[in-house]
């Protein structure tokens, strides 16, 4: 049974980057395209990690991500957060709230798949 | 004998002045098709300029220059802390907000002080104009509010209390606003591109939206909608047809009159050199911006007075007819007052674009064109008494007003259309234009008769002080 | 009289209807525009899952043959598909599909990186659009030179290098500025030298978007800017002077320095003075000081302020005269200077406070809080 990851990413062509490069190495990808719609499927499927974009319009990612860690169901899933390049204050407060790890655009497909990797291998050591 | 020699003058009378409103209907709607025609080209050219603009970069550099925000404040205890908070959180690199509450009789500055954490500092205020004694300046002892600035005063008026905050202000740019006027983000960015890309302007205004209707959330506009209640929607045409078509065009030719008093940016230097705002004139807002333009002409300085079409403030404007006509009593009186207080610039060559066209066009289309319609009903009314109707004429009148109308209030929203867009639903499109229509049979007559009537009150308030009272700040002319 | 009457009303009724039709027209052509970029929506999404397959999709391996070209080769087959289906549609239609594809594939290359980047400029020139946009640089309309610009900067064509350095002089400043970033994204810091070269009269708006792209280039702009503070012209030199400034390397300081003897301009000397403070360098102090004395008000502030910035406690002394000016800006530039030289400094203004009376004692106290060494007190 393949690892379900959810990607919260508000731009088509960011999606479908992601969304190809994660099923050809094997996760079932589910998409959410604003933050009110990732934090409901986060809380429907429970996914093993979760992909977040900091700029999302209506609900920041960072708003999304303080929903999803204070939520019981969704506390304790890995998040990978997807920050614009420049913007060290961003990746600071991601990693303060609770962010696994982060990627900043633009960003090379093959090393988002290593991460996404890197991080579900952590988890599964831990428990 | 008598009687019909006196029937004869009426009807000569009447039917000549109607003939004359027809006449000034058609010259009129020539003149708006002119400057309807210039406003289309400003605001393409404008929203084609705009797609290579990053405005972002503004945040980001530091070659940016910093700007003060000026927001007067009396008696707005309940929405004071909210709209502080959201000034402080605009999108733009250094700023400054300089609160100056205006002797207010509520809790405004107590709540700040509180809210905010603020103490008395040694700040020293200069009074480059001369205004109304200063009380105390205030700052935060809290990093986060850093910028912000109280300055506490005893009451003068809104144009006394924005000279307060010229003199206070640090940096060389003020942005004059409305407490209650909702900004947004990216306002600061927008507007100053106008200085930085030509350093002769010494002022720039910018579009104010009606917020009726709109979801508002933390001092932001979030959805933008119409209003569920006719009043705002009339406004809101209105306010196409000042902006859009009115602004656009004049500023083409540099000879824009008005920079609304919810949202102006100046060049403090240039503000300071003409002696700032005067405290004693109704329409301070747009009194400044004659004089700007005046001190430059008689010094031959060049200089620019220009507007930018982005919508950058939001404003609620009054859901009753009651409120509305107390409004719209104000504004008249006070561009009445303008256009006397710089009558020396009136058809005066010296004063180029302004005193030839735009003056004038103000006077004859803005100040007297209510009045001349006014008359015109007044006249036919006068004809159906004395039974000396005429058909054809009574009917050219009541066509071409509909026409003059429709006309303007179309041609607005069609601007819109093209340009901004920002009224996404074909629906709220189509009730704004049917409402561009309907405004012509009432409520255009019924703004027509509160101007008529604020002539009266300005010169019967003139000769009687005590009855201008100025109770706080109502909403500044668009 | 009757006839006149009539073609008024004529007209004005025509008017009237030629507004209702023309408002009509507006709503109607609302609602198609939904509906086209609902179209459009939906084939940006197909566009976008294709392309993301063209740039992820493992190609086999040539270790046998890794000539570019056959890499080449590979890429096209990719693509061969997309290209007959596109020759095979009408004009609009393909009009359209391009326009989409080309969206798609411009938005990819400003946020994807490595090996896929690579493809990307493959599929610009071998869908002909870097061809496109070559053309289109030729255009009459300004607006469709600067998008064409910015466009052949964002394929990373090395092939508008040529007409993009031309467009650098031409008349409309969008189309200068688009072809300036797109120089700088296509060559890199070098480009800065030839951009300073031929610019002239940069407005202050396009000093802040140039600003930010040189600012993240860091010490490698600085031979570039310090061989700028050399030209004609005045807001090329102080644009220059003030990135300098900013970017903090301590090799302006001589050339700075240079400037400011040799130049005969006051707002460039006023101007390299304060970037002389803030690059904070100890070699500047002697010509600061001499400045302090200059008959230009706006160099001597500059002075005052820069040796607040570059001077510690010896600076002291030759600042404290002004404390008396009787200029009001110059008393408070030096009060802020003192207290940036430090303990010595604010010692002054302290003692000022005390002893002084009036506006002396105000102005000191007021820059002590700034400093943050005043009790708050409510």
């Amino acid at each position: 049974m393949s690892q379900k990851i959810l990607v919260a990413e508000d731009q088509q062509h960011i999606r479908s980057l992601i969304e190809y490069k994660l099923t050809n190495s094997g996760y079932t990808v589910v998409c959410a395209e604003d933050g009110k719609s990732a934090l409901e499927k986060a809380g429907q499927i429970i996914p093993d990690l979760i992909l977040l974009d900091v700029m999302m319009p209506l609900m920041t990612g960072f708003e999304v991500l303080a929903a999803l860690k204070t939520d019981e169901k969704t506390r304790n899933i890995p998040i990978l957060m997807v920050t614009a390049q420049s913007k060290e204050n961003e990746v600071l407060k991601g990693l303060e709230l609770g962010a696994d790890d982060y990627i900043t655009k633009p960003f090379s497909p093959n090393e988002l798949a290593a991460r996404v990797k890197n991080i579900l291998m952590r988890r599964k050591r831990g428990t | 004998m008598d009687k019909s020699w006196l029937e004869a003058a009426v009807q000569f009378l009447t039917s000549g002045y109607l003939l004359f409103v027809v006449i000034y209907f058609i010259g009129v709607s020539l003149t708006y098709t002119i400057l309807l025609v210039i406003s289309v080209r400003e605001i393409l050219s404008q929203l084609r300029h705009d797609k290579f603009c990053d405005f972002r970069l503004t945040v980001q550099s530091e070659l940016t220059p910093p700007v003060s925000i000026l927001a007067p404040a009396f008696n707005e205890g309940p929405t004071i802390i909210q709209s502080v908070r959201s000034l402080l959180k605009l999108s733009y690199g250094k700023y400054e907000t300089v609160v100056i509450n205006d002797g207010s009789k509520d809790d405004t500055l107590a709540q700040m002080i509180e809210y905010f954490k603020m103490y008395r500092s040694k700040h020293v205020y200069r009074p480059i104009i001369h205004t109304k004694a200063v009380r105390a300046i205030y700052k935060s002892r809290l990093p986060e509010y850093r910028s912000l600035v109280v300055v506490d005063k005893e009451n003068g008026g809104k144009a006394d209390a924005l000279n307060v905050g010229i003199n206070a202000a640090r940096y060389d740019f003020v942005c004059c606003i409305d407490a209650d006027s909702i900004l947004e983000d990216d306002a600061l960015q927008k507007v100053m591109r106008a200085f930085l890309e030509d350093d002769k302007v010494v002022a720039v205004g910018g579009i104010v939206r009606i917020a009726n209707g709109c979801d508002v959330v933390n001092g932001r506009v979030v959805r933008v909608g119409l209003s569920d209640r006719l009043v705002p929607i009339f406004q809101v045409v209105e306010y196409f047809r000042a902006f859009l078509s009115g602004r656009m065009s004049w500023q083409a030719l540099n000879g824009l009159l008005i920079i609304s008093g919810a949202f102006g940016l100046f060049k403090r230097d240039a503000v300071i050199k003409v002696g700032g705002y005067k405290h004693d004139s109704i329409g301070e807002d747009m009194e400044l911006v004659m004089r700007l333009h005046r001190i430059h002409l008689e010094k031959n300085e060049r200089y620019r007075v220009t507007f930018v079409p982005d919508p950058v403030c939001w404003t609620e404007a009054p859901d009753t007819l009651r409120v509305l006509s107390r409004q719209r009593n104000r504004w008249h009186r006070g561009l009445l007052d303008t256009m006397l207080i710089h009558r020396k610039m009136f058809l005066n060559r010296r004063y180029g674009v302004v005193g030839m066209a735009a003056m004038p066009y103000f006077v004859f289309v803005e100040l007297l064109g209510p009045a001349f319609e006014f008359f015109g009903y007044v006249s036919m009314g006068i004809m159906i008494a004395t039974g000396t109707l005429n058909e054809e004429l009574s009917l050219l009148f009541f066509i071409v007003a509909l026409f003059y109308g429709v006309m303007f209030s179309v041609g607005a929203v069609l601007l819109e259309e093209i340009s901004f867009q920002r009224y996404p639903k074909p629906g709220d499109l189509a009730l704004l234009l049917s409402f561009g229509v309907l405004e012509n049979f009432g409520y255009r007559q019924l703004t027509a008769w509160w101007r008529v009537k604020a002539f009266w009150d300005y010169f019967r308030g003139k000769k009687s002080w005590g009855k201008m009272e100025r109770k706080g700040f109502s909403k500044p002319a668009p | 009289m009757q006839l006149q009457f009539l073609i008024l009303i004529v007209l004005a009724v025509t008017a009237t209807i030629f507004s209702i039709v023309a408002s009509v027209a507006m709503i109607v052509r609302k609602a198609l525009e939904l509906g086209r970029s609902r179209a459009y929506e939906r084939l940006y999404r197909i566009y976008s899952a294709r392309v993301a397959e063209f740039l992820l999709i493992e190609l086999a391996p040539n270790t046998d043959d890794p000539r570019p070209s056959t890499v080449f080769r590979q890429y096209e087959e990719l693509i061969a598909p997309t290209k007959k289906h596109l020759e095979e549609m009408n004009r609009s239609r393909r009009r359209f599909h391009r326009d989409v594809l080309r969206a798609v594939l411009i938005d990819m290359t400003q946020d994807i990186s490595g090996d896929s980047a690579e493809r990307l400029v493959y599929f610009f020139y071998s869908l002909e659009f870097v061809e496109e946009e070559l053309r289109m640089l030729q255009s009459g309309k300004w607006w469709v030179r600067a998008q064409a610009a910015r466009n052949a900067g964002l394929m990373r064509a090395r092939k508008s290098i040529t007409a993009l350095t031309a467009a650098l002089e031409d008349d409309h400043p969008d189309v200068r500025h688009q072809a300036m970033q797109a120089l700088i994204k296509l060559v890199g810091v070098d480009a800065l030298g030839t951009i300073l070269r031929l610019s002239r009269n940069i407005s202050r708006w396009t000093a802040i978007e140039l600003s930010v792209i040189v600012a993240g280039f860091k010490e490698e702009a600085v031979p570039h800017l310090t061989g700028a503070l050399e030209s004609r012209d005045q807001s090329v030199v102080l644009f220059s002077i003030e990135m300098l400034a900013e970017i903090g390397f301590v090799r302006a300081v001589d050339p700075l320095m240079n400037l400011i003897r040799t130049t005969g301009d006051f707002k460039i000397r006023a101007q390299a003075t304060k970037a002389l403070g803030r690059l904070g360098d100890s070699r500047a102090m002697k010509l600061l000081t001499e400045l302090l004395s200059h008959r230009s008000p706006e160099i001597r502030l500059s002075a005052l302020e820069a040796l607040g910035k570059t001077g510690g406690p010896d600076v002291v002394d030759s600042l404290e005269p002004y404390l008396a000016s009787d200029d009001w800006e110059e008393r408070l530039t030096a009060a802020r200077a003192l207290a940036a030289t430090g303990l010595k400094g604010i010692k002054i203004l302290q003692d000022s406070e005390k002893q002084e009376k009036g506006e002396a004692r105000d102005l000191a106290a007021q820059v002590l809080e700034e400093y943050g060494l005043e009790p708050a007190h409510g």
